[in-house]
């Protein structure tokens, strides 16, 4: 029974290893949407778009590329901890029964809401790795800081997930799910400083952005890819980055709670 | 029996219906290049000191716009010929439920492939009504953005559904994802591709969409010359091709 109950993991962890036994027969797609997508968006806007930028001032980086590379690996993070909540979270819960079947083993809806969350936070900190090593052959060797961004990248996509699974855990139909990608994960995107200074949106829009999780997400992966961070500052984004987290992690489970027991 | 005519038209229009009660979910996808117009046209154009057009220097908002109206003609057309083709043959069995009533299974197809161009050219022609209110439509040959995104959705329709007939499950998805997004931008939407090396460019112009952005933005600045024309027959040439590919491929697909 002790030997049992010594190798017994926690059932967070043993909604993660579900999850990455899952994820291994379809490994090449996710290196795709995970390692080439961002890649391509930093070859293109890094390279492309940077070659037509003639005023830097407004960045606070040496060049554009040092400015939108690390925008993009947190934006991706953005993206993948947003759009890993839609129909993919949805359809473990309601269409294919896989936490149905969970929630009859001795897991509770809060831990299996936190395997999720851990999961897709340890998925996006692996592909940022390797979307990092791509970052540093094109902009150089930056300091040893910079190896603790694709840690940041995953704090930020679990508090994306998070947050938007707390409302499809709850949703009735996935109706709203579209609009939801559309008009909040791609805005959220664009708009969180990973192409442009936050500083140039619109005042309004800027004191927004400035609240989200993926704002702090960026601005704290820049600072460690580009070795420009003061301690305060740093910290102060870590902060506000697991408050998130950690709001978002209650409303998940609270939402996994409601649609597990019914 | 129907008529041909009348049997695409039943098709279309059940998709009519199906967004009549999703209209948000439709107007979505109108949404997204006004995103990025906003994030890179507007936000990063106040960097960009101008761009080179044909020997002629532009505002970068100008150059962009019309990709962008390029780029919802594309979105819509590959998002009808592709997952919701793939959803509705595999999944919702909606093609199974209609080769049981009198319509017959090429008019099915053309009727879907209809409704692709009919939803892409809404968004584009809803894109370049809000350029123009921009400011970012130079010229009366504006107009003409119109027809060409017929033509950018009649391609990108029998691309994407030529692809489909590919498809072996959602991974595959992710694939096309990355073609899409590659496409979007590196088509000469935000940035002239001279700046890459000449394999890359060649890549790039084998595409029917970096066709389609030369043409609505020759037409938006009012440049129009032989290249125009070239781009034009370029991009009915892949229609051709791709159409008939398509064509000998859905059959054997479609009942397997």
């Amino acid at each position: 029974m002790t030997a049992v109950s010594a190798r017994r993991r926690h059932p967070a962890l043993l909604v993660v290893e579900h999850h990455y036994r899952r994820h291994k027969r379809a490994w090449s797609s996710i290196v795709a949407t995970g390692i080439i997508g961002p890649v391509l968006t930093f070859i293109a806007l890094g390279f492309g778009l940077g070659s037509q930028i003639d005023d830097t001032s407004s960045l606070g980086t040496e060049d554009y590329l040092t400015f939108v590379g690390p925008g993009v690996m947190a934006g991706t993070a953005i993206v993948q901890g947003g759009m890993d909540s839609l129909w993919r979270t949805y359809g473990m819960l309601k269409w294919d029964g896989t936490y149905k079947t969970v929630a009859f083993t001795p897991s509770s809806p809060a831990e299996i809401a936190g395997g999720h969350l851990i999961f897709i936070g340890l998925r996006v900190a692996v592909s940022s790795t390797l979307y990092l090593l791509v970052l540093l052959l094109a902009i150089g060797w930056t300091g040893p800081l910079a190896l603790l961004s694709p840690f940041v990248a995953g704090l930020t996509a679990s508090a994306m997930a998070a947050l938007i699974a707390g409302y499809t855990s709850r949703a009735e139909s996935e109706a709203g799910f579209s609009v939801l990608a559309r008009l909040v994960v791609t805005p959220l995107f664009v708009f969180s400083g990973t192409f442009v200074s936050v500083e140039t949106l619109p005042v309004l829009l800027g004191w927004f952005i400035k609240l989200t999780p993926g704002y702090h997400g960026i601005e704290l992966t820049r600072g460690l890819v580009n070795d420009s961070l003061s301690l305060g500052g740093g910290l102060g984004h870590l902060v506000v980055l697991l408050a998130w987290v950690g709001v978002g992690a209650v409303a998940t489970s609270a939402g996994f709670r409601k649609t597990l027991s019914t | 029996m129907i008529t041909p005519t009348a049997a695409i038209r039943s098709v279309v229009e059940r998709n009519l219906v199906f967004y009549r009660h999703r209209k948000f979910m439709f107007a979505a996808g109108f949404f997204e290049p006004m995103i990025w117009l906003f994030g890179i046209g507007i936000g990063v154009g106040e960097l960009v000191g101008g761009v080179d057009v044909n020997g002629e220097t532009v505002e970068y908002g100008m150059f962009v716009a019309p990709g962008l109206i390029a780029v919802s003609a594309m979105n819509g057309a590959a998002f009808e010929s592709t997952y919701n083709f793939y959803y509705k043959l595999r999944y919702s069995k909606l093609f199974d439920s209609m080769v049981v009533t009198p319509l017959r299974l090429r008019e099915i197809v053309i009727g879907e492939l209809s409704f692709a161009v009919l939803r892409s050219s809404a968004y584009a022609t809803g894109f370049l009504v809000l350029a123009a209110a921009l400011g970012f439509i130079e010229s009366w040959w504006g107009l003409f953005i119109i027809p060409t995104t017929l033509l950018i959705g009649t391609s990108v329709a029998a691309l994407g559904v030529w692809s489909t007939t590919f498809m072996r499950n959602w991974h595959d998805f992710d694939y096309l994802g990355l073609m899409l997004q590659f496409l979007f931008m590196c088509s000469a939407t935000f940035f002239p591709i001279d700046v890459f090396p000449g394999w890359a460019q060649a890549i790039v112009r084998a595409t029917p969409l970096y066709h389609g952005v030369a043409v609505c933005r020759e037409l938006a600045l009012g440049s129009i010359s032989t290249s125009t024309v070239a781009h034009i027959g370029y991009m009915i040439g892949i229609t051709m091709v791709f159409g008939w590919l398509a064509n000998r491929r859905l059959d054997k697909w479609l009942l397997s």
